[in-house]
């Protein structure tokens, strides 16, 4: 049995959890304790001791306004944010003070300056009750409430916050039974109107809906809505479901920063496939049809192999013999994922901790990006405590529930699908063959001459944003200063000719990779700032960084710009691109810990010479 | 389960969720304690309710008048 709202994918708590909590001091020791499925009043006590610990977490500033309570929601959702390595810091007004907190322009909620706005408004906004007469048109019918919420999206987008709203769920007496969907006028029928306009109005922004309406239905409605709690404490969710609720809503925020999980490591035995093939043999494991069990491993595999088309890397972490494990990859007739689906195997007889560190550097990405899938609960205890950055499936017994959980669990939660992520996959698949290739070639030389380079460089375009501000807020190692952008601060970008933008796109024989770099500078009188310069780590010890100054110096000989400022702050992640400003020619201008600044002079450049194409284009 | 024990049990419910030292006895009411606003209190009621697993009707939450009231109604749930 699977219960949503208890988060089964979390660890349950255990009887010392209290006290844990009450001991509780440093951020290790809040996250450490939201690997747990904590209820409201643990969550509660939890988001008290967060507000007094410093954190180099994403700091996300929420303004919640809702014409329903929020005191039991709020607390909650603070301190699920750290599950999710962000900090949510909440603003919230009275009760139903909606309309005058985002029309009056010197409301607290300008003040604020929240990046998200999160409303979440009630049925009652709507008015939403049973209609009888004899003609009704329900577009008319709701089309104040609507014009209403377009001055409340207007105004949130006045200060650039992103808005997100929830839509609604059922939480009334449904008296027309299975004849709602056809009389007009029942709460149910205009419900689902409302919903679907809801999605009109938000799809193709950068806002988005916090879809309560599946939730709601997923847990079931008469568990999601509480008529005790609403009457007693005017709450729009019951009390009990509201860690659901925040987990549900700090995902979304994940999600909307770039923060989802990049990859998958899976073990194999009894994960993939039911048995042990080093004991039963490649022809005896359970898969594939006519077993209970060997459908459902078959089924996960549909799944994982569903996610991997959405762009999530799979990689395998198994303690077996190689030759026996790769075997049933090739030759077992049930495999739905193949050898070619993998990005990474780890298959030996190592600690599972090191094997995950390896694939983690192989694919560079970071351990808080993986998501690790064992049945065997001492490998997910020996990774918890090794790895504590990455996340670890609290896997039920019951083999049928594996990909439910991995579902539900809303760890790989996307807001917006990219064309880049339904590429994503496929492209590690053609860096292996770009690997075999550089083993071939005589030297680096010949290898980067081999790969039929073509770079085309232009202008910031405005189609491209969702991808630009995507990069902006996930690239973490090859990335000089790490400042996160917004689509909104993209476009403000684009349209000020004080700033310069460079959109960076790689092609080669086997593949177009999309964007794969940016820039972003300011220019005053005759110096550039570089802001931002940022770079997949896919096409590192390519010559990008180079043929992209040649093209900078270009842009500032024809603006008269005599002097180029790159500066370097160091992250925990960014250590890669350290000496990226001397390594180019530039000259040490301060030095300290955390930051470094570099200069440029414009007319002494002399431009490199690479293996690149390059396709200029303002 | 004697009404001494449930008392010695809600004194520690209640000093979780409101993060008073009082002692309470029958016939502490919620303005006696610290931190027990109306909020504190549907707190405290679903921390009551887990840990007896027994679940409060609407008028229970709201009717109570003090503490011994709270824990007739406790008693009455758990031996029923």
């Amino acid at each position: 049995m699977h219960n949503r709202h208890t988060l089964p994918w979390l660890l349950q708590v255990h009887a010392d959890i209290d006290n844990q909590i009450k001991n509780a001091k440093t951020l290790t020791d809040f996250k450490e304790l939201l690997k747990y499925s904590l209820d409201i009043n643990q969550l509660r006590k939890l988001s008290i001791k967060i507000a007094d610990v410093d954190s180099n977490n994403r700091r996300v500033k929420v303004a919640v306004l809702s014409n329903s309570n929020l005191d039991y929601i709020i607390p909650s959702i603070e301190a699920s944010s750290l599950r999710y390595n962000l900090s949510i810091i909440c603003y919230t007004s009275t009760y139903d003070s909606v309309a005058s907190e985002l029309l009056d322009t010197d409301s607290d909620y300008f003040k604020f300056k929240p990046d998200v706005t999160f409303l979440y408004l009630n049925e009652k906004f709507y008015n939403l009750k049973n209609h009888f007469e004899k003609s009704i048109d329900v577009d008319d019918l709701l089309s104040d409430s609507f014009e209403v919420l377009t001055n409340f999206v207007n105004a949130a987008e006045s200060i650039g916050s992103t808005l997100c709203i929830s839509n609604l769920s059922r939480t009334y007496d449904n008296i027309f039974g299975q004849d709602s969907m056809n009389f007009k006028g029942s709460s149910s029928y205009i419900l689902n109107k409302i919903n679907n306009k809801l999605n009109n109005l938000f799809s193709d922004s950068k806002n988005f809906i916090l879809d309560i309406n599946s939730l709601a239905s997923d847990v079931g409605n008469d568990k999601w809505f509480s008529r005790k709690h609403w009457y007693t404490t005017k709450t729009s969710v019951d009390i009990n479901m509201i860690p659901l609720f925040s987990d549900y809503f700090c995902r979304a925020i994940s999600a909307l920063y770039g923060m989802t999980k990049k990859c998958i490591v899976l073990d194999l035995d009894n994960t993939l496939w039911g048995g042990i093939v080093g004991e039963v043999g490649k022809d005896n494991i359970e898969l594939g049809d006519g077993t209970a069990l060997g459908e459902s491993y078959r089924d996960f595999q549909k799944t994982l192999l569903d996610f991997r088309s959405k762009g999530i890397l799979l990689a395998i972490a198994s303690k077996n013999n190689f030759d026996v494990a790769i075997d049933v990859f090739r030759n077992h007739k049930n495999m739905i994922i193949t050898e070619d689906d993998i990005a990474s195997f780890k298959i030996n007889w190592n600690n599972k901790a090191e094997n995950i560190i390896e694939i983690a550097n192989e694919l560079n990405i970071c351990l808080d990006s993986i998501i690790f899938i064992d049945d065997n609960p001492a490998e997910r205890y020996i990774v918890s405590t090794n790895l504590p950055d990455v996340t670890v499936l609290h896997l039920p017994d019951d083999p049928v529930e594996y990909s439910e959980i991995l579902t539900d669990s809303g760890f790989l939660e996307q807001l917006a699908v990219t064309r880049e992520d339904l590429k994503r996959a496929d492209n590690y698949k053609i860096d292996k063959k770009r690997k075999i290739l550089e083993r071939s070639s005589i030297n680096y030389t010949e290898y980067l001459k081999s790969l039929e380079m073509t770079l085309e460089i232009s202008k910031f375009k405005d189609s491209e944003i969702p991808r630009i501000s995507q990069l902006c807020n996930k690239s973490n190692q090859f990335n000089l200063t790490t400042k996160r952008y917004t689509n909104k601060d993209i476009k403000s970008f684009i349209d000020d000719d004080k700033f310069i933008t460079l959109q960076l796109k790689l092609k080669d024989k086997f593949s177009e990779m999309g964007i794969i770099g940016l820039v972003i500078g300011s220019i005053t009188e005759s110096k550039l700032e570089i802001d931002t310069w940022l770079m997949s780590c896919r096409v590192l010890k390519r010559e990008i960084e180079k043929e992209t100054l040649n093209h900078i110096i270009k842009i500032c000989t024809e603006n008269n710009i005599k002097q180029i400022v790159g500066k370097y702050f160091a992250t925990e992640k960014n250590g890669i691109v350290k000496n990226h400003y001397p390594n180019l020619g530039f000259i040490n201008e301060m030095q300290h810990k955390a930051y470094s600044s570099w200069d440029m002079d414009v007319e002494q450049y002399k431009p490199f010479r690479t293996m690149i194409d390059v396709n200029e284009f303002s | 389960m004697s009404r001494n024990t449930i008392l010695s049990e809600l004194n520690k419910i209640i000093s979780d969720v409101t993060f008073s030292n009082t002692i309470i006895s029958e016939s502490s009411t919620a303005d006696d304690v610290d931190g027990w606003d109306s909020l504190a209190h549907i707190n405290i009621i679903l921390a009551i309710e887990k840990f007896y697993n027994v679940t409060f009707s609407t008028s229970d939450m709201l009717g109570m008048a003090n503490v011994k009231e709270l824990i007739d109604i406790i008693e009455k749930k758990i031996n029923a």
